[in-house]
């Protein structure tokens, strides 16, 4: 089986691995970086929970292969809080109730913040159309809606 | 605009690999292990991942350029804008963005007893198509062949109503008509042989005044594979309708143009009655399964409801 | 400290990636499992060979049925084998009832050897009848479990008044026959486990469940070792809904630890489920079919309901007797019903099982009851919030199983507050004078219309279990009390619990928020707090926090440092119901709600859009308010899938849709336009500080509140969930909608 020595940005720190080509990212980030944040709901690009940066665009981390991410800038949710200080998106979800389960979650923050960094000011309907790829099962949505408002109303 | 691609590439796919573009496809099928063999990733494939535009304003899209790029590319949306209605219409976003062209032609059927270990379907080494028999809805009401679910491919669809063409490497140009058959062989999901690679889709040149409309059917507000989708394309000239073009899919297990409808329109006014009228033609020459005969007036509503977008008068 | 949204505990973790699920826990030298499912819904094993599976480099250890000490489990019934297969000490256990049935679990250095082991194992199967349907399984050709006499396990009745005098007197009769579908809970977090030797030598387990003693009683029955060597621990659970009541991977993995030991391994083990093995392995809400006729007077008042439910219980009995039991009183909703006829039936057969499920039997139940209400107030020319208004139980009045409910009956109040909440206007839509007319219904194929209902739910386990919850609230400090720490075994599945248990004890103590820390599911630490499901959680642990602060305080005036309280608490005791009429006690307390719709339908495409959600949610005194808008917002729209999104689709035994992109829960642009809370609290007499249970009740009278919305747009009545565009468009055709072709 062949594997691939790869290198890569990830959460701003440059990173190696050593992976078979049959590796996803998912499984990279979380078998062999041993960062689980980012979650594994269904390994089909059907949920969401598996949502990563990939050069500022979000993409669900089970479809992409790891060798694919050679070269490249990754953020995952453990990179959005900077100095130990939240992100605007992070502490609104805490505050408005946006997490129940919390398994979403990692997903819905990557999805909504690569909605901020494109249009800083959203509207409800942008915010929608920008996580209907994040299933959610507890919360029914309103809280995560509200939680991206707001944030995008403090930054 | 040909492109060799290494021989061992086509050989390694021949025998029992399978070739991966943006693999949101493939990865589902790895898992559920209805594709096991190696994997050959092309995504890389050099000069695959550029919209071209030609001297005489039409595009070249290569088939790596993702679904994504299609749909928000302000020159797609103003040359073909069906086609990036429906390349923004379909999966999600994050599918979207990693989703190839090429990949969204050439995806396997979504039928549940093709991806179901259970099952062994003509697609799967058997004789039988399960999704016959049963209670499936989201069957075909144009039944063309053994295999009865529908093809899945929305931008398919979308460039059937373009006419538009594909390079297969190696081979030639193939028309999208081509690329899909006539449905008959319930075996396969495209003609291309194992090894064939589709490298770019070809546009005609943009009609400046068209008008497009792209309507999915979906139980889901969004996210779901469609059940009856239709893409509409319409030139209006002086109160006449001079050009149209009618792609559904959701209905047959190849994408479908159809023609009727479309020549039911033409140099018709395009009021109320004449929508009304031509939407009807939609159930002409189909021929429904037990489970889908509701369906017919689905596609009917549908492609109504897909004119009525673009009928300045109803 | 209560009645504040304090900011959840657990968000901060949930936010930045660190909390751990049970995935994501890490330990050295892990081995890793994979299950084989039989994929057989109805099948004797003849043979099974692991030999080539055994010889896969990196496999440990393949166990099997024979392996299994007391090969058993389940949670009211020891029905379910823990796998399938030859040569167990249980009889019949080489039958696999479900394709879901476990026949081996492989353990291997990775995952890619115990996966490639598993699809060595051959097995030969004797093929016998797949019984999918339960009026065909009530005739008993096929026993599924060959050592039962039949299929029907588990019949209720109601046998109250005099049924021919009930009917004399309506002047109305509705006959109708209804069926629901089952709905698979969807969590976001697939079943996951790691299990090892703890450092007492425990076989432990981390997993995501609700209840952990019962788990542990579970496995420590099947393994046959005393539960004090069994350890269960909790980390953070990716919702439940139910879903999470029965055992997945818990006995399995404790099975794999037992046996490393013997094998002289000292590894952890783990095992991760595919979503597909979540749906295929894992119980259902019911599918129900019931056919029933109401009785009314011309005033409006109920004279009769006869009912007869079949309940699908599916393969093996994970609660299907509780939850038919829940189904079988809620069928006559919360109302005064001198006259009833009632038989309710669970049956095996070889779909997937039926189980737990937010509102346990209630949806079905309520279903039923509220659209024979909606339907009478149309036959009677009554206002539905009428009719409900002259019917609805009051205190002391006999319920159906002629008994008074428990004091605290806030039905009138719920249904009274949301129908004058909806009465406000809404975005400018035009109010008509009373509440469930036509809105002015769209010129081409939008139709509006609005739709109330109802419903009753019980609080805590019935029926005559042993309910309880213990606490252990540790007072600590010298002069002042410095730091509270409350030991509790009750799971937050996403809910908050944690976050609202430490609420309660700081205002039990007169602390601030912040000096109460948690210990929190860990059957090391904690004791036995109940499950957390039937709406009991917080009303349950509220009580025991209460007692044990109170002894706490006691031991701290006698200057005991640390003072330690211990309580268990018991609610008054339930029954079961009486096997020839019903009549009994058998609920300890409930909850109550109210919720009215709007609804545009198009009637065309078949499309449904909910504009407007009022729900008014007694919770009898809001712990913390949040949180519960929170499971208000979540259970409506749970519930908005349930009534027409989700559609769970089998072949002869087989699921056929266990993923996202084919079932389908409601995702972001599918939620209701708007939803409103109404947070009534009218206290339960019982409840700690007077909370009642709320979190399953908003889920339950939105179907039939939808399909009443739906009548009023179209003029049809819809009697089958889902309302898939599919089922609607056919539906309106075949009832020959006007202007509909």
């Amino acid at each position: 089986m062949a594997v691939h020595n790869i290198t890569f940005t990830l959460n701003g720190e440059a990173e190696a691995a050593v992976v078979p080509s049959h590796m996803t990212l998912l499984q990279m980030l979380r078998e062999e970086i041993v960062m689980t944040g980012t979650k594994n709901g269904c390994a089909a690009g059907e949920c969401g929970a598996c949502t990563v940066l990939l050069n500022g665009e979000p993409v669900n981390s089970c479809l992409v292969l790891a060798v694919e991410c050679d070269g490249q800038t990754l953020v995952t949710v453990e990179g959005l809080a900077h100095d130990r200080q939240l992100d605007p998106l992070q502490q609104a979800l805490i505050e408005i109730g946006g997490v129940q389960c919390g398994f979403c979650t990692p997903g819905v923050l990557i999805s909504a913040r690569a909605l901020l960094d494109r249009n800083p000011h959203p509207t409800k309907a942008d915010v929608q159309a920008a996580l209907v790829g994040n299933l959610c099962r507890c919360t029914g949505y309103v809280r995560i809606i509200d939680g991206v408002l707001a944030a995008a109303e403090r930054a | 605009m040909s492109l060799i691609i290494a021989q061992n590439i086509k050989e390694t796919a021949n025998t029992n690999g399978e070739l991966r573009a943006g693999g949101t496809d493939l990865q589902e099928r790895r898992r559920s292990r209805i594709s096991a063999g190696p994997i050959i990733d092309i995504r890389r494939l050099q000069g695959l991942d550029q919209i071209e535009w030609q001297a005489d304003g039409s595009a070249v899209i290569g088939a790596m350029v993702t679904i994504d790029a299609v749909a928000n590319d302000p020159k797609i949306q103003a040359a073909y804008p069906g086609l990036a209605k429906a390349a923004g219409g379909l999966a999600t976003p994050q599918i979207r963005l990693m989703g190839t062209m090429g990949g969204a032609l050439l995806q396997h059927t979504r039928c549940p007893f093709y991806r179901h270990p259970a099952y062994n379907c003509h697609k799967n080494g058997g004789d039988e198509c399960f999704a016959r028999d049963g209670h499936n809805p989201n069957g075909v009401v144009f039944d063309l062949g053994p295999c009865v679910y529908p093809h899945p491919a929305t931008l398919g669809m979308a460039l059937l109503a373009y006419e538009a063409e594909v390079d297969i490497d190696g081979v030639g140009r193939r028309s999208i008509d081509e690329l899909y058959g006539d449905g008959s062989d319930p075996t396969r999901d495209h003609t291309l042989e194992p090894g064939q690679i589709l490298t770019h889709i070809h546009l005609l040149p943009p009609i400046p005044q068209e008008k497009a409309a792209y309507f999915r059917s979906i139980s889901r507000a969004e996210a779901e594979w469609p059940i009856v989708e239709c893409l509409v394309r319409l030139v209006i000239s002086d109160d006449q309708i001079t050009f149209a073009r009618i792609g559904v899919g959701g209905v047959a297990n190849i994408p479908l143009r159809l023609e009727n409808v479309e020549q039911a329109l033409m140099s018709q006014s395009p009021g109320r009655e004449t929508v009304e009228k031509a939407a009807q033609l939609a159930a002409a020459g189909t021929n429904p399964l037990p489970q889908t005969v509701d369906k017919v007036r689905f596609l009917v509503n549908t492609v109504w409801h897909t004119l009525e977008v673009l009928s300045p008068k109803s | 400290m209560l009645g504040k949204s304090i900011f959840r505990d657990d968000a901060h973790g949930k936010v930045t990636g660190s909390a751990l699920y049970p995935g994501d826990i890490e330990k050295d030298h892990f081995l890793h499992a994979k299950l084989l499912f039989t994929g057989q819904p109805h099948a004797r094993m003849i043979r099974m060979d692991t030999a080539a599976a055994e010889a896969v480099p990196g496999v440990v250890c393949i166990l099997k049925a024979e392996d299994v000490p007391v090969n058993e489990h389940g949670l009211v019934m020891l029905d379910q084998p823990v796998m399938v297969g030859l040569n167990s000490k249980k009889p019949f256990s080489d039958v696999s009832r479900w394709e879901g049935d476990r026949a081996a679990m492989i353990v291997a250095e990775t995952e890619e050897a115990a996966a490639r082991a598993r699809d060595l194992i051959e097995i030969e199967w004797e093929q016998l009848p797949v019984v999918t349907s339960p009026v065909e399984a009530m005739r008993d050709e096929t026993i599924i479990h060959g050592e039962e006499p039949s299929n029907v396990y588990k019949h209720y009745r109601i046998r109250k008044g005099e049924m021919a005098a009930g009917w004399a007197a309506a002047d109305v009769i509705v006959e109708e026959t209804y069926q629901v579908p089952m709905q698979e809970h969807a969590y976001l977090q697939p079943e996951a486990g790691v299990s090892y030797i703890d450092e007492e030598g425990r076989v432990t387990v981390e997993v995501a469940g609700q209840w952990t003693h019962e788990d542990q009683t579970l496995i420590a029955h099947a393994l046959d070792i005393p539960k004090e060597q069994v350890r269960v621990i909790y980390p953070a659970i990716g919702g439940a809904f139910g879903g999470r009541e029965d055992m997945s991977v818990q006995i399995v993995l404790a099975l794999a630890s037992q046996r490393l030991r013997e094998m002289g391994i000292n590894r952890p083990v783990r095992i991760q489920w595919t979503r597909e093995e979540s749906v295929i392995g894992h119980h259902k809400r019911h599918a129900v079919t019931i056919h029933t006729r109401w009785g009314a007077a011309k005033t409006g008042e109920l004279t009769a309901i006869e009912v007869e439910m079949i309940l699908d219980a599916g393969s093996y009995n994970c609660t299907s007797n509780k939850v038919l039991g829940n189904a079988h009183l809620t069928v006559a909703g919360p109302y005064r019903i001198p006259n009833a006829h009632i038989d309710s039936y669970a049956v095996y057969t070889n779909n997937c099982p039926g189980g737990a499920f937010r509102g346990f039997g209630a949806p079905q139940g309520c279903f039923v009851a509220e659209s024979q209400m909606n339907k009478l107030a149309i036959a009677l020319g009554i206002d539905p919030v009428e009719l409900r208004l002259k019917n609805v139980l009051r205190e002391g009045e006999a319920s159906i199983t002629d008994t008074p409910l428990p004091a605290g009956i806030s039905i009138k109040t719920v249904i009274e507050q949301c129908a004058d909440k909806f009465e406000e206007p809404f975005s400018g839509a035009q109010v008509l004078p009373r509440s469930f007319q036509s809105l002015p219904a769209d010129p081409k194929a939008l139709r509006r219309g609005r739709g109330f209902a109802c419903a009753l739910k019980n609080i805590g386990f019935s029926f005559g279990f042993p309910e309880r919850s213990e606490a252990y609230v540790e007072l600590r400090g010298r002069g002042e009390i410095d730091r509270v720490v409350v030991r509790h075994a009750g799971a937050d599945v996403g809910q908050g619990a944690h976050t609202a248990f430490k609420q309660m004890v700081a205002e039990a103590v007169g602390v601030p928020y912040e000096k109460v820390e948690g210990v929190f599911s860990d059957t090391a630490y904690t004791g036995d707090s109940g499950s957390a499901s039937a709406s009991r959680l917080t009303w349950m642990t509220g009580n025991a926090i209460r007692g044990a602060v109170e002894k706490a305080l006691t031991l701290w005036k006698q200057e005991e440092r640390p003072a330690v309280g211990f309580f268990r608490y018991q609610p008054p005791p339930t029954e079961m119901l009486d096997d020839k009429t019903g009549k009994s006690n058998p609920n300890i307390t409930y909850g109550y709600v109210a919720e009215a719709v709007d609804v545009t339908v198009d009637i065309e495409t078949g499309h449904i859009t909910i504009d407007r959600v009022v729900c008014a949610n007694d919770v009898g005194r809001a712990v913390n308010p949040n949180l519960i808008e929170g499971q208000i917002e979540g259970a409506v729209v749970q519930a908005f899938g349930y009534a027409v999104t989700e559609n769970l689709q089998s072949k002869n035994g087989h699921i056929l849709n266990p993923r996202f992109s084919t079932y389908l829960i409601p995702g972001i642009r599918d939620v209701p336009q708007k939803v409103e809370s109404l947070i009534i609290e009218e206290p339960d007499p019982q409840g700690p500080w007077g909370v009642r249970g709320m979190a399953e009740m908003p889920f339950i009278p939105l179907a039939p509140a939808i399909t009443a919305a739906l009548y009023d747009a179209t003029g049809v009545w819809f009697n089958e969930l889902p309302l898939t565009p599919g089922n609607v468009r056919m539906r309106l055709k075949n009832t020959l909608v006007p202007d509909l072709t």
